[in-house]
């Protein structure tokens, strides 16, 4: 009985030494890391080992898919096909009048000594990995600094806005989406001309700062102002889904329908965009 | 042995969950795979090795996730001690209470990383769901047994190799009590 309490009392003693030497090492460990934004060493390389995996894990869904999409999901094929030229129709003729806007678009711009530059150099990537949790909005993409990306770039899809490089390593990169709360973009309404920030709110945006007196309304098309420095201007953000008067405020509460299916996004592209305001990000 | 086996097994269950479970709809929930052995880790493994396999399972969660740095390592560290406290305080049996034990640190890690992530940040943050949050917290409920299964076989291939080890090595020793006197004469 007295072995038995000593033997526990021994075990206690020893469990409470392995604490005391642990703890402060594990403390030190994250004082080191907490708040901290920049990957170090020890990061960087633990995102060069889950990249290759990430990428073979990709490439094998990626199959499946292709195996699901041409030899078994051919049912409703006939009509979805008639109803993407219905569609392809209405878009075209949406085409000319932004061509139309694009051309007055320009000639505003020369008269008003801006450069609108289309020809910056990209650099296209696969989407290798996606955030877990809950909260954060962030993807892992195939491509890192060694292709000439640095961290504040832009990145975009064929569709519109994606996000921005927020960390990376020699063969790998990861972007903070757009619709993460943390996310903020200058942009502007294409209608009104209304100037906001879009905010994510997780699975949409919201248009903020935009006054009460405003005319913006349900429907309305939004794009990056290339106001912030860090998007060019014009890309496309999303559209206008609902405008909330508020009772009290200066602004109006706007959500905005993001113009990127974040959750069928495969391919990204980097802007290799270098500009001042990137050095502070 | 054990910490690289369980370092590659991670890294395996991690990418799993962050490139192949991804085309799972978002409303079924998304399993939280690295979790569920960080639980196991938590019940059957040493201090050290449990406290190396944390600290290298929270940066890797980092490294893929959109949080600060540091907070999955403090996560997982709090969950690991409480976890060996709790399991070490009731003598846990195997299977019956691994599902409340997993379900309620996965609750507490969540709430955890929310709770340092709002602090941290000075722009709003997406609220707290809790529809989404208790169906991931039933997914790991459910998860936790067959994973157990699997990481205890993982662990018996583990001893087993290292015992077969240590016995090649014994045999190799010389027979007999080395420490006896000569005897004079």
């Amino acid at each position: 009985m007295a072995y038995e309490k000593q033997k526990s009392k021994s075990r206690l003693i020893r469990f409470i030494a392995i604490l005391a030497v642990v703890i402060p090492i594990i403390l030190v460990v994250i004082a080191a890391n907490l708040g901290r934004t920049g990957f170090n060493l020890p990061q960087k390389l633990t995102l060069e080992l889950l990249g290759p995996v990430q990428s073979l894990l990709t490439s094998v869904v990626k199959t499946s898919q292709g195996i699901w999409r041409h030899y078994i999901d051919l049912v409703g094929l006939r009509e979805e096909n008639d109803k993407l030229l219905q569609e392809l129709q209405v878009v075209k003729s949406k085409n000319l009048q932004y061509r139309e806007d694009a051309v007055l678009n320009l000639s505003l711009s020369k008269n008003l000594a801006l450069e609108r530059s289309f020809e910056l150099p990209t650099v296209t990537a696969q989407i290798i990995g996606r955030d877990p949790s809950l909260w954060f909005k962030t993807i892992t993409i195939d491509k890192g600094s060694s292709s000439g990306i640095v961290k504040g770039m832009p990145v975009v899809s064929i569709a519109g806005v994606v996000g921005q490089v927020v960390n990376l390593s020699p063969d790998y990169a990861k972007v903070l989406l757009a619709i993460d709360p943390n996310s903020a973009i200058d942009a502007i309404s294409l209608k009104h001309r209304e100037q906001g920030i879009i905010k994510g709110k997780g699975l949409a945006y919201q248009f903020h700062y935009v006054l009460k007196n405003s005319e913006i309304e349900q429907g309305s098309q939004v794009l990056t102002s290339g106001m912030g420095g860090v998007f060019p201007k014009g890309v496309a953000v999303g559209t206008v889904t609902e405008v909330i008067d508020t009772p009290r405020g200066m602004f109006q509460k706007i959500m905005v329908t993001p113009a990127v299916d974040f959750q069928k996004l495969e391919y990204v592209t980097v802007i290799l965009k270098v500009d001042s305001s990137m050095a502070d990000f | 042995m054990r910490i690289p086996v369980f370092t590659i097994l991670g890294v395996v269950l991690l990418s799993l969950q962050t490139s192949f479970l991804p085309i799972i709809p978002e409303w079924l929930g998304l399993p939280e795979l690295l979790f569920l052995l960080i639980v196991f880790a938590s019940v059957y493994l040493s201090i050290a090795e449990g406290v190396v396999l944390c600290l290298v399972f929270g940066m890797a969660m980092e490294v893929v996730s959109g949080s600060f740095l540091g907070i999955y390592v403090v996560s997982y560290g709090a969950i690991f001690f409480m976890i060996r406290g709790f399991s070490a305080w009731i003598a846990m049996e195997h299977s019956s209470s691994l599902p409340g034990i997993a379900a309620l640190a996965y609750l507490l890690s969540r709430g955890l990383v929310y709770v340092f992530t709002a602090m941290l940040t000075d722009e709003s943050l997406a609220p707290w769901v809790w529809g989404d949050v208790l169906l991931r917290v039933l997914i790991v409920a459910v998860l936790i047994l067959p994973f157990d299964a699997l990481f205890q076989l993982i662990l018996e291939k583990c001893d087993a190799k290292r015992q077969r080890r240590s016995f090649f090595r014994r045999r190799s020793f010389k027979s007999g009590n080395r420490y006896r006197p000569r005897q004079k004469g």
